[in-house]
């Protein structure tokens, strides 16, 4: 059973709130709807659901008017699980998910052998039957949720609403009851949920519908309406979107506002890779105009120097770093005023950069992290321990930590700063 | 406590219906005179008419005092405990009482009225006090709806004792007014509440009412219980919500005004009674307002009882003998439930 949204406008007291919505959803999906507080979410849940009527447009259930139906019709067929329900009085778990099955009895009826059918397997569906007897007030937020849920199932509704399921929950329930609803989608169930949280969006829904100031921004698949864009001109917040290898969705992190410094302390240059710079190139970024070189598209630093905006040396992976970034990468140190080795596993492909380094004769200040563990990641033979050791005996300051790099560059640009003035 | 279903229920329901049976002769053989217990008996099935034709005296005591005062009893429990039971559903808090929400002043108000402008005859008290119970819950219902769409519990039971005192002043008003006259002291008996008036005509208009109107509520009971879930919970459970309460309000409004209309303002019987049954049988309405009717209708002939009894040959009024149980009572229940209200 599908849902049609057309042209849905709906208002509270004059001020628009809804504008424009059109939206579908089918069997089998997970449908988020995503945006900031105050955009909409739950009056577009409550207008699908029947409890509020569109001012102008219409929702349709497969081909009819949900505000044609009776309020009976519909809750054999739509449910939903409103957000932060509260229960009157103490029924019991088992009480509270056979009240699923008031839409299908009279008045006066008794539970039917399908009724229990129905209860006991909906109990199962949602992990609840361990505590059927217990009374819902004595309950943790996760196993209310899980209880209405059950509920919710036992009612065997085509198509189920709810609003934000997974709110003050510890992210064992958050998984637990999003894991309970897919299961549920891919029985032939529509779902609809508004959801705050855009990586449990991105990780479970099918489409993600975006909402901002009642308008849809974007609906589709994760991949197109998650984008850093759509995500800044909703919620006025900038954050990365990148591709979690472990669950194959896309994860988004927010990224706090960064102050840039009007005039930089100085120039510094990091040799880095395989994310031993990420730690550096943070600790450095608002005080230091940054570069970062030799390195390869493909490494994890690379990634954290553009996002600081570092200029960066690129050369292509898996292989040695070729003349031309070679050069490149020794001009750009020659005109840092330090240049910061941090404590990267070495190979035949990046063991060019401490040769630069080297090359460069003490004109430029040299900082090296943890020289002495050089050694546990060295992967030359024993080239890149010597060429380590050789800068240090040659004037290059070892560094034990992240902290104390930061002090000491601190120390020497700002004295050099008193200095000139 | 966590009652097991079925069984349990149904023994609740069958010492309950034992209780009333009991209850019933138990109310008939108590009282100033002594009828000896089979003579009550026969008089009950029907006998005791004397060889000449005319009834003895203690025939006439079981027929026309106590047997009328009983059933009044009965019906006047009933009809105040299950709309109490029925209100508390309704606002999902077990302080709602048609005493709380003011129906029981303006019932009185209404009926009051009636006796003043010496309209004679049942139906026109029950209908005074049925305009007047409705007036005062019509007045609370819009004031706790317009302040907040979803109807707030608390500012509902504020309103409720505004315009109970309201009506409760506009009772005394009219008390004062007729000072003097015998129709005060038919005035002063809505304050106090008394079962002592009963008689075979009020029983003839107060029984289809409390027999249906329980009967409707009964069939509402499910509802109830969609409504614990909140008003969208109940909606999305296929009840429409305003329907729903705007029925059972208007019955429960229409029992508890019978209820004063024939015998004043007794209070704390439909407070307590559906508190109690609560613990016994569990909040589910389909269980809980039946058990609740009967429990009721037991407790109020009792209390009828001590009040006919305790200070003979004089008695008093049952509404004392109901707050004196119920007070204590519910201030018991506020400190030990105090988490849950």
């Amino acid at each position: 059973m599908d849902i049609t949204v057309e042209g849905l406008r709906f208002s509270y007291n004059g001020k628009p709130v809804l504008q424009k919505i059109n939206l579908t959803i089918q069997e089998e999906e997970i449908l988020a709807i995503v945006g900031p507080n105050g955009s909409g979410k739950t009056t577009l849940l409550k207008n699908i659901s029947g409890v509020l009527t569109p001012e102008e447009g219409a929702v349709y259930l497969d081909m009819k008017r949900v505000t044609d139906l009776s309020t009976r019709e519909i809750a054999r067929h739509l449910t939903a699980v409103e957000q932060e329900r509260e229960v009157g009085f103490d029924f019991t778990v088992r009480e509270i998910v056979a009240m699923g099955r008031i839409p299908y009895q009279g008045r006066f009826a008794r539970e039917t052998k399908e009724d229990e059918r129905r209860i006991i397997k909906a109990m199962e569906l949602a992990n609840v039957t361990s505590f059927a007897n217990r009374s819902i007030r004595e309950l943790s937020g996760g196993e209310k949720q899980r209880t209405f849920l059950a509920m919710a199932l036992s009612q065997e509704p085509k198509v189920l609403l709810l609003d934000e399921p997974t709110i003050h929950l510890d992210i064992n329930y958050q998984i637990q009851i999003m894991e309970i609803v897919r299961q549920q989608a891919k029985t032939g169930l529509a779902v609809l949920m508004a959801l705050h949280d855009l990586n449990l969006a991105a990780q479970y829904a099918d489409r993600v519908a975006l909402v901002h100031r009642g308008r849809l921004l974007a609906i589709g698949e994760p991949k197109e309406v998650l984008t850093p864009t759509n995500i800044r001109r909703a919620f006025e917040t900038d954050v990365v979107v990148g591709h979690n290898p472990l669950t194959n969705s896309l994860y988004i992190n927010t990224v706090p506002y960064r102050r840039k410094v009007s005039t930089p302390l100085g120039k510094v240059h990091v040799i880095c890779g395989g994310g031993s710079g990420v730690a550096v190139l943070h600790a450095l970024a608002d005080r230091f105009s940054l570069s970062v070189g030799v390195i390869s598209p493909l490494d994890s630093d690379f990634q954290a120097a553009q996002r600081l905006g570092a200029k960066i040396v690129i050369d292509a992976p898996f292989g040695p770093i070729s003349p031309k970034a070679y050069k490149e990468n020794l001009d750009t140190m020659r005109s840092s005023d330090g240049v910061v080795i941090c404590d990267t596993p070495f190979g035949p492909g990046n063991l060019l950069n401490l040769r630069a380094a080297l090359e460069l004769e003490n004109k430029v200040n040299i900082y090296v992290l943890n020289p002495e563990e050089i050694e546990k990641r060295d992967y030359t033979g024993g080239q890149a321990a010597q060429l380590v050791h050789q800068l240090v005996r040659s004037g290059a300051v070892p560094i034990s930590s992240v902290k104390e790099l930061k002090r000491c560059l601190a120390v020497d640009y700002c004295s050099t700063d008193r200095g000139v003035n | 406590m966590r009652r097991s279903p079925r069984g349990y229920r149904r023994r609740v329901f069958v010492i309950l219906l034992a209780l009333a049976a009991v209850t019933l002769v138990a109310g008939v053989i108590v009282g100033p005179v002594y009828i000896p217990i089979s003579d009550a008996f026969s008089h009950l099935i029907g006998r005791g008419i004397s060889a000449d034709g005319s009834p003895s005296v203690s025939y006439l005591i079981i027929s026309q005092i106590r047997l009328p005062r009983v059933l009044l009893g009965l019906l006047v429990g009933c009809a105040l405990a299950i709309s109490g039971g029925t209100m508390q559903g309704l606002f999902r808090n077990p302080l709602a009482s048609p005493y709380v929400l003011g129906i029981a002043s303006g019932a009185s108000t209404g009926a009051s009225l009636i006796i003043l402008l010496n309209l004679h005859g049942v139906l026109f008290l029950s209908l005074g006090a049925f305009i007047g119970g409705s007036l005062a819950v019509g007045i609370v219902y819009q004031l706790a709806q317009e302040r907040d769409r979803k109807t707030s519990v608390y500012t509902l039971i504020l309103a409720g004792v505004a315009v109970g005192a309201l009506f409760s002043a506009v009772t005394s008003f009219m008390i004062f007014l007729s000072s003097g006259t015998e129709r005060m002291t038919d005035v002063i008996f809505w304050t106090m509440g008394s079962l002592g008036r009963a008689n075979w005509t009020y029983l003839c208009v107060l029984l289809p009412i409390v027999t249906l109107g329980s009967l409707v509520l009964i069939a509402f009971s499910r509802d109830l219980n969609a409504l614990a879930m909140g008003e969208e919970g109940a909606f999305h459970l296929g009840i429409n919500p305003e329907t729903s309460k705007r029925i059972m309000l208007g019955v429960a409004t229409l029992l508890t005004s019978s209820a004063v209309a024939f015998a004043g303002t007794i209070g704390f019987v439909g407070l307590i009674i559906p508190h109690i049954m609560r613990l016994i049988m569990g909040p589910d309405h389909r269980f809980l307002l039946p058990t609740t009717a009967i429990a009721g209708a037991i407790f109020l002939v009792w209390a009828d009882m001590a009040a006919r009894t305790v200070v003979r040959p004089a008695e008093l009024p049952v509404g004392i003998i109901t707050a004196f149980l119920g007070a204590p009572f519910f201030l018991y229940l506020l400190r030990t439930r105090k988490a849950r209200m």
